[in-house]
């Protein structure tokens, strides 16, 4: 499969303000030299805990956020990326990766070029309640994108929307009303209607059956898996659920305070973590079969600040395994074989 | 497509709204303070719209300028041919309190209307892009607030000049008349915009972090756009309650200022003139204190149960469009 | 084993704008001494005005309509639903604590941890803690190496422990040199606290302590507020929802928190949530509730391996496993203002009958000590 995203040391950083004049005296690392690459067609999770960056690095991904450093490949062919990766390699500052760079790199985009590139990536946020404007009607709120991105007009835009509808499973007696008088599941489905009435290429779904109730989860996740294949779209699934992650991705990548520390196939990752944060988090997932007792692994403490980030590995405060170069030296990522990658100085 | 699906599309794309302004309505029934305060302003609009049935101007004449039959200085009491008496130098209360409903409704939506619009653009600009723009406004802001009210407008008067020339080529002159009433709206226009400049910053800055400007922006709308559109009709709620709750403070103060001699010209029908021709009258005779109680006592009861009205219908949509409360 | 808490048919309706909603349907509830009793189901069953209807805290337009809420205070039982709120408030911290589900939200910004832990203490635990520091002057007196203020002192414990409100320490309490008891009570209790936070695994309690609610991380936060509600040491502690917020490694702890301290204070615990991942980790009994009213209670193997009622079935059926296809229920949860007639799931039961639509199940003893209110079961044993 060729490569839809590809991320080389992507960082986004947000500035402490502070004192008289609101100086920055710090930085929060939200995130810290990632370089990851999505497939496309495939459902790509993102897992971490609350600070670890998961979101900004969905947002900054779609340029609802301007990086800090690093690049962002966007729907490159195949060749392109194989030269755009040599080059990195060999010749850094050359005129040719500046060129495909202006072409390809979405943090170099600006403006017009930007916004028309809009409508080939979109997100679907966590919180239906918020994400959808409350004093529109939902057949405008899904219709806008169309709208701005100058695809449809009048008419049209109305006849796309109705069919937009039907695919996710309202009807079209439901047009002329506004979001409050729909339930959270049918909400979060008019911005899955918005997301995707422009056809896009990439979907960033932050999140988006935290807000849910257990039974509409299942039915979101259906319509999630049906739209992925009728329409060929590629997904970042972002979440903290680690069961719902668990049967929704293809490759999954855990996040620890803004670098990733380990990536893999979905299956290959369950069965056989090797860092321990993510053997951490793992087994801290609760089983819903009470006669399954399962081995825990328990961490001592809470989550540091990304704002002052430990020296070295960022995990080696907490880890059982630690050894002295881990509070000195940042492990790379690694690959152990078959797709499976690993940032941890044991290995 | 045909009108007869056009008009059916109209009417369902419109019933959505309907709901909410019935639902909206219902609240305003059942709470007997507003019920109170629609129906005072009910019949202070009927009582402006019927203005010339009710006091028939005088042909050939400003109707604004109250008619008088004699020029006598001492008031004289209600009687037949005077429903609520005469003021100072005759002037007809009757048809001066009925005028005065047209001026008050004038000077309360012009100087609310503008100053809404002078806050909301200006609040705009400086609520959503932050920064040092918005620092220099509400430092401009803050000066103006620093002064009294009152005597910043009565300043602002007497700058104002009469007469405003507009261009002048040669021998075409445009000149413009400033009346010394609109000389009393612009004065408190200028004084009357900073706060709905802070209100509507504030709301902006609250609306601004929301998930769906962010999916608007996500979708590629322009700034403009995302202003016009999704921010503004999400904050103009609360300027809305304070809006209406102006028009009151604002007609009171148009009041205040007539009263102590800056506002519309002597014998034009406000309210306001009317207490300042009463200045002379309050304390009645030596004898009879209450002697000329109808000069101060009748326009003042209008300018309470307007200002009333309007309170009582602001507070009522403060409680009915507050989201939280809304829904209950 | 006894109950430790019923409820009978509990009736609860609120009173909006819009209609009334009947929230609670006659809900049948009993938790026994010394076990965790889990009430599961999703957003707007009513799981969690269940519990302030418990502690009679509901807010208005919320009216409790009928039912009985019994609950062991001592040796007495008594119906909570007919005291007065001066027992109530006795009760409230002391006998019956609740944790909820956004700690910082529900502690109050501006007192530190110390203040709002101490605030429970000086409620509930003032003559035990003057009964200590009469004993704490004792031993200084015997030890020789006291002033005429210690026996001061003593007198004034003294007079707290007998008249807390007589105007006498009102008087003294101002003054300045005299008041110096009060020190010595805020170096007990400081102590005090700091041990429960210690027992809490919060680590570095002596600077904890001291700071205010933003400066806590979540977990942090929620361990205080367990130390609050555990502080009393109470008979019954409701915890609604106390992890749905926290990370998943974080709620890891506190659960295993949470099963400690039960040991150790010997406390039965109500606790509700919509995650059954956390039902099979913490509880002993299940109750499912739908559209406010239980459907099934029984205990947690029997629910996970042998759910009777079709929500239950459907529940555990929508939860996500890898390789399966995702299962969920068809429609959505009705309205209560108007709510279905007879029984609240018939127009999502894949199994319904016609009597499912006229007429309420009661609760059933489906099998042994496995209750249910489903017309599919109604009258099994026996």
């Amino acid at each position: 499969m060729s490569t839809l995203v590809k991320t080389v040391k992507l960082k986004k950083y947000y500035p402490v303000t502070g004192g008289v004049f609101k100086r920055k005296i710090a930085e929060v690392k939200a995130v810290d030299d990632v370089s990851i690459a999505i497939k496309r067609g495939e459902c790509f999770g993102l897992v971490g805990e609350s600070g670890c960056g998961k979101t900004t690095l969905g947002k900054t991904i779609i340029r609802l956020l301007k990086p800090n450093g690093g690049s962002i490949y966007f729907d490159a062919p195949d060749d392109v990326m194989e030269e755009v990766e040599k080059l990195t390699d060999s010749d850094p500052d050359s005129e040719r990766l500046k060129e495909l760079r202006k072409q390809y790199d979405l943090s170099t985009f600006k403006r017009e070029k930007l916004r028309r590139i809009r409508s080939k990536m979109q997100i679907v946020y966590q919180d239906p309640t918020t994400s959808l404007d409350p004093r529109m009607l939902v057949k405008d709120i899904v219709g806008e994108p169309l709208v701005v991105q100058k695809l449809a007009k009048g008419a049209e835009v109305r006849e796309r929307v109705v069919e937009m509808f039907r695919k996710v499973g309202l009807t079209d007696k439901q047009l002329y009303r506004f979001p409050h008088e729909f339930s959270g599941g049918q909400r979060q489905r008019i911005a899955v209607a918005r997301a995707l009435i422009v056809n896009p290429k990439l979907v960033i779904l932050d999140e988006p059956t935290s807000s849910v109730d257990v039974s509409v989860r299942a039915q979101l996740l259906n319509l999630f898996t049906e739209l992925q294949k009728d329409f060929g779209l590629t997904y970042m699934f972002i979440s903290h659920d680690l069961s719902v992650v668990e049967c929704i991705s293809h490759r999954l990548a855990v996040m620890y305070l803004g670098k990733v520390v380990e990536l893999a196939q979905t299956e290959e990752l369950y069965k056989n973590p090797y860092h321990p944060y993510a053997i951490a988090l793992l087994s801290a997932i609760p089983i819903p079969d009470p006669a399954l007792r399962r081995q825990r692994v328990m961490l001592t403490g809470d989550v540091p600040s990304p704002i002052n980030p430990p020296l070295g590995c960022r995990f080696h405060p907490r880890c059982s395994k630690m050894m002295e170069v881990c509070s000195k030296e940042e492990p790379r990522l690694k690959d152990m074989g078959n797709g499976h990658f690993v940032a941890c100085h044991l290995f | 497509m045909d009108i007869s699906s056009r008009w059916q599309q109209f009417k369902v794309s419109i019933l959505p709204t309907l709901k909410e302004l019935r639902f909206t309505f219902s609240r305003i029934k059942q709470s007997p303070i507003s019920v109170m305060g629609l129906a005072i302003l009910i019949l202070y609009i009927l009582i402006a719209l019927l203005a010339p049935v009710l006091a028939p101007p005088l042909p050939n004449r400003d109707p604004y300028m109250i008619p008088q039959k004699s020029y006598i200085f001492m008031p004289s009491p209600p009687s037949k041919d005077h429903i609520f008496g005469t003021t100072e130098n005759q002037y007809d209360l009757w048809y001066g309190c009925i005028w005065g409903t047209r001026t008050a409704f004038r000077i309360g939506f012009m100087v609310v209307v503008s100053s809404l619009a002078i806050g909301l653009f200006i609040g705009c600009v400086a609520g959503y892009y932050g920064g040092i723009i918005d620092e220099l406004m509400m430092r401009f802001t803050d000066i103006i607030f620093a002064f009294p009210g009152l005597v910043l407008a009565m300043a602002f008067y007497m700058a104002i000049p009469d007469k405003v020339t507009i261009l002048q080529l040669g021998e075409f002159n445009w000149t413009i008349t400033v009346m010394a009433l609109d000389k009393v709206l612009i004065a408190l226009v200028l004084v009357g915009w900073p706060s709905y400049t802070r209100v509507i910053r504030g709301e902006i800055l609250r609306v601004r972090t929301e998930d769906y400007i962010e999916a608007a922006k996500a979708a590629g709308c322009s700034d403009f756009r995302v202003l016009v559109k999704h921010v503004i009709p999400n904050s103009i709620y609360p300027i809305v309650i304070m809006a209406s709750l102006d028009i009151g403070a604002i007609v009171l103060t148009a009041a205040a200022m007539s009263f102590l001699g800056i506002g519309a010209q002597k014998g034009y029908a406000d309210w306001g003139q009317l207490i300042s021709l009463s200045r002379n009258w309050i304390f009645g005779d030596i004898n009879n204190p209450l002697a000329f109680w109808h000069v101060f006592l009748i326009p003042g009861i209008f300018i309470f149960t307007f200002v009333l009205g309007w309170n009582l219908l602001g507070d009522a949509f403060r409680d009915i469009i507050d989201p939280t409360i809304r829904r209950r | 084993m006894r109950n430790l808490l019923e409820i009978e048919d509990l009736v609860l309706k609120f009173y909006t704008y819009e209609g009334i909603v009947e929230a609670l349907d006659e809900v049948n509830l009993n938790l026994r001494e010394g076990e965790t009793l889990g009430v599961v189901g999703e957003t707007g069953c009513g799981k969690s005005v269940t519990a302030l209807s418990t502690l009679v805290l509901v807010p208005a337009p919320g009216r409790i309509e009928g039912g009985h809420i019994f609950f062991e205070v001592g040796d007495k039982r008594v119906d909570l639903l007919r005291q007065d709120e001066s027992v109530l408030r006795k009760i409230r911290g002391k006998d019956i604590s609740m944790i909820f589900q956004e700690p910082r939200v529900y502690l109050n910004p501006v007192y530190t941890v110390l203040d709002q832990i101490s605030e429970v203490y000086i409620q509930h635990r003032m003559k035990e803690l003057c009964r200590r520091a009469i004993a704490e002057t004792d031993d200084e007196i015997k030890g020789g190496k006291a002033s005429f203020l210690v026996e001061f002192e003593k007198s004034i414990f003294k007079e707290m422990l007998k008249n807390p409100k007589s105007p006498v320490l009102k008087v003294v309490s101002k003054i300045p040199i005299l008041n110096r008891y009060k020190r010595r009570l805020e170096r007990m209790l400081r102590k005090e606290i700091v041990d429960i936070l210690g027992a809490m695994e919060i680590a570095d309690p002596e600077r904890v302590v001291d700071m205010y609610p933003h400066e806590l991380s979540g977990g942090m936060a929620q361990r205080v507020v367990i130390a609050m509600a555990l502080a009393c040491n109470p008979t019954l502690l409701i915890a609604d929802e106390p992890t749905t917020n926290l990370d998943v490694t974080v709620q890891l702890q506190i659960l295993n928190l949470i099963k400690i301290l039960k040991d150790k204070f010997g406390s039965s615990i109500l606790y509700i949530t919509h995650d059954m991942g956390v039902v099979a980790e913490v509880c002993q009994r299940v109750a499912v509730m739908y559209a406010g009213s239980i459907c099934e209670i029984a205990d947690v193997m029997e629910i996970f391996k042998n759910p009777l009622h079709p929500y239950t079935k459907g529940l555990l059926e929508s939860i996500p496993l890898p390789g399966k296809e995702f299962k969920s229920i068809e429609g959505t949860v009705p309205s209560l203002i108007n709510p279905p007639a007879g029984c609240r799931f018939h127009d999502r039961c894949p199994y319904a009958i016609e009597i499912c639509s006229k007429m309420k199940p009661k609760m059933v003893e489906a099998k042994k000590d496995h209750f249910l209110r489903c017309h599919l079961y109604a009258g099994v044993l026996k």
